[in-house]
């Protein structure tokens, strides 16, 4: 057999994932065969895991069949949740003839191609040119994407279009995602109506214009579109992550649980539950919650995949459901890589502290809330915190619960989720009616300062304005509210007073910061936006 | 699946494995590359048959088979399938008829190609000189083509087909289905010679 190989490939970094030592063999020669110089070898999940968390890699090959715990998918969909991956990785699945329709019709995170078993080194070679191309066809929009720039990725979709016909799909599909970002509706929905043309059946471009739907309000005409997809494929996950975020907006949690719970009923990742059992906990629904996470404990239990907040959800779920030596069980027996996780000792020992108290044990309540409190770094906008709040609650010291709840809120006020969260632990202790002293106070309490600095702009004091949102920054590194007043202020000051590098450096700071804290989220996008345009209009004037 | 058709199929990989052994004893007496190739590509038949065969036990289990239908180039698809080395005819021309030929298609490539490499076999075993693969859009349906210069699908064969070809064929066209369309795939006489073979996902 004669194989002319790439000149592209002698560079490829790649994993190889594979538990038969047979099989891993004959794929590790035909990756030689393609003169593909390093391949690194992965036997277990595990190995992999290890493996990608060390290396950067531009190849993996993986075996969907790896063991009884985890499969290439649960694999792919770790790797990609916890961005393991570097974006142009390309990713591809081997699986035997027997599985393929099953594992591929109702994958979340899809690899970038299936290869069945068993397949030639020429085959191999075949995929992987095709995957390098559409990557090097597609680059100049995705490489604009990552560095944030949407509208000259969106300006790169037509050239690209207009050289490679072949992509028309996938660019048909970046360009929707796109313009969806910018805020251009109209133009979104035009996107997926020529897909639709091209293919009426195509779901990613009916659930685009449910999407365009719901960016305009329409939320019943999204739900019909959406419910309507679902009935043809029901095992779309996407349309029911749409159908969440709906119920959401019309504050429905119980709808939100629901199409959630259809979701993990589909793919029961240990994400899907984690997902599941925070939706069921925010609104109170303790049964729903326990078996979630239960699930999600159990099915990462012994393995690298397994994440601290899991167990710890649920030893609070047992503590709220008056289970105290569950939860003290539970909290006793823990993997030794737990406890180097961020905030895992306060929560575990704040967890403690409130199943004590509910034993009527109340120096070791006491003895545990102290530990808690003496790992603490200062109160965040985190679960740690609040765990902490509870246990003050708890073991009767109400005035620190108090203030630990309040500097949890100031630490991020505008996150909803903690501050519905820390509504929900003065509910659980009793303590209700001090909602609006803490809560509503340390909501004002950012906004105040917010509302100070741009008042301070318009007046014509700019340098004011900008030392005000320094400052608090200094006490409030992570709050979101302040992070992004200060990327808006900062600009608005470029913009009348002309450049200045260290205020460019510092937006960038902040909207790195607002890019980790809210990933994908619509208004830092916004704001990275008017960086780029205040930078061009600038420099034009000067 | 119809319990006469698994045994003929497995009987007829029984004999292309006694046929391989054969070559492999030879081998082991006295190596020679050409033999090697030749016993190589027989290997890789087997394996394609045996793969068909389990789709098509698949396709009749409860969970049946599914096309993951998505968006590729045929011409990219074809140049794939025809590198493919398990053609053990090097007599015969294959090459790819890029007229009207699609940008983009919409199937499942690896259920695809399965259909299309078990179609190939078929017509490797026909063909005088030359095999001809086609893709074009006609009447709202893909239809890939593979049309061979042999004498017509009357032919008689030494040893005739087990009929694992079209039976696979047909199951994956099925898999193929939008709103109540489904594919098909039929083998004809080419009015000009030869047989067609079609593949017709809606």
């Amino acid at each position: 057999m004669v194989i002319v190989s790439d000149s592209r490939f002698a560079n490829l970094r790649s994993l190889l994932i594979e538990d038969l030592p047979l099989m891993r063999q004959n794929i590790r020669i035909q990756l030689g065969q393609l003169d593909i110089a390093r391949v690194d070898q992965a036997t277990t999940p595990d190995d992999a895991i290890r493996l990608v968390r060390s290396n950067s890699y531009d190849l993996i090959v993986c075996d969907y069949n790896l063991n009884k715990e985890t499969n290439g998918l649960q694999l792919l969909e770790f790797f990609r949740s916890q961005n393991l991956l570097q974006p142009s990785a390309m990713f591809i699945m081997v699986t035997a003839e027997n599985d393929y329709a099953l594992v591929a019709s109702t994958a979340e995170f899809q690899p970038d191609s299936y290869l069945l078993k068993p397949f030639t080194a020429t085959k191999l070679q075949e995929r992987i040119v095709r995957l390098l191309d559409k990557q090097s066809t597609l680059a100049p929009i995705t490489e604009r994407m990552q560095a944030k720039d949407l509208a000259g990725a969106l300006a790169q979709c037509d050239r690209v279009l207009a050289i490679a016909p072949k992509r028309v799909m996938d660019v048909l599909k970046f360009k929707g995602k796109l313009l969806l970002e910018l805020g251009n509706i109209e133009g979104a929905r035009a996107t997926y109506t020529q897909a639709l043309n091209a293919r009426d059946d195509l779901i990613w471009a009916q659930i685009g214009l449910a999407k365009c739907d719901v960016a305009i309000g329409e939320l019943q005409k999204a739900k019909t579109t959406i419910q309507a997809v679902l009935v043809r494929n029901s095992q779309y996950i996407e349309a029911y992550d749409l159908l969440t975020q709906i119920a959401r907006l019309q504050g429905n949690e119980e709808d939100a649980l629901d199409a959630l719970n259809r979701s993990s009923q589909i793919v029961p990742s240990a994400r899907r539950n984690r997902m599941v059992g925070d939706a069921a906990y925010r609104i109170g629904n303790l049964e729903q919650a326990k078996i979630a996470f239960g699930k999600a404990v159990k099915s990462t239990k012994g393995s690298l995949t397994a994440q601290a907040s899991d167990l710890l959800s649920l030893a609070q779920v047992h503590v709220d459901n008056g289970d105290a030596d569950q939860a003290l069980k539970l909290l006793s027996d823990v993997p030794r890589s737990f406890t180097s996780s961020s905030g895992f000792g306060i929560t575990q020992a704040a967890l403690q502290a409130q199943a004590h108290v509910q034993l009527g044990n109340f120096p070791a309540a006491e003895k545990a809330f102290i530990a808690a409190k003496n790992q603490s770094e200062g109160a965040r906008a985190d679960t740690a915190t609040l765990a902490l709040a509870k246990a003050a609650f708890s073991v009767g010291m109400e005035a620190e619960g108090a203030e630990i709840l309040s500097q949890a809120v100031k630490a991020d006020h505008e996150n909803k989720n903690v501050v519905a969260l820390a509504r929900k632990v003065l509910k659980d202790t009793g303590n209700e009616e001090m909602a609006d002293r803490i809560i509503d106070n340390a909501i004002s309490h950012g906004s105040a300062i917010v509302a100070e600095a741009e008042a301070l702009m318009r007046s014509a004091r700019p340098d004011e304005s900008l030392a005000k949102l320094e400052e608090a920054l200094q006490s409030m590194p992570e709050n979101t509210g302040l992070l992004m007043a200060a990327s808006q202020l900062h600009l608005l000051w470029m913009s009348q007073k002309g450049m200045q590098r260290d205020y460019v450096e510092r937006v960038n700071n902040y909207l790195e910061k607002l890019d980790t804290l809210l990933p994908g989220n619509e208004r830092v996008a916004k704001m990275y936006r008017f960086l780029r345009e205040t930078l061009v209009n600038v420099a034009k004037k000067s | 699946m119809d319990t006469r058709l698994a045994a003929i199929i497995v009987h007829d990989i029984k004999n292309a494995l006694a046929g391989l052994e054969g070559e492999l004893r030879a081998l082991a007496a006295a190596p020679e590359r050409e033999r090697a190739e030749h016993a190589h590509g027989a290997c890789l038949a087997l394996q394609e048959k045996l793969v068909g065969f389990l789709t098509l036990y698949k396709a009749s289990s409860s969970q049946g088979l599914k096309a993951r239908i998505d968006a590729y180039s045929p011409q990219d698809f074809l140049d794939e399938l025809v590198g493919h080395p398990t053609l053990n005819r090097p007599d015969v021309k294959v090459s790819i008829d890029t007229q009207d030929m699609p940008a983009v298609g919409f199937f499942d490539e690896n259920l695809v190609a399965l259909a299309l490499e078990a179609a190939l076999q078929n017509a490797m075993r026909f063909a005088r000189s030359a095999i001809e693969i086609g893709c074009r859009q006609k009447s709202g349906e893909l239809v890939f083509t593979i049309r061979d210069d042999g004498p017509g699908i009357g032919a008689k064969e030494e040893t005739p087909s087990t009929g694992l070809g079209m039976n696979l064929c047909n199951v994956i066209a099925e898999a193929h289905n939008k709103g109540e369309k489904k594919g098909s795939a039929r083998l004809t006489d080419h009015p000009a010679g030869g047989a067609l073979f079609e593949l017709r996902l809606p």
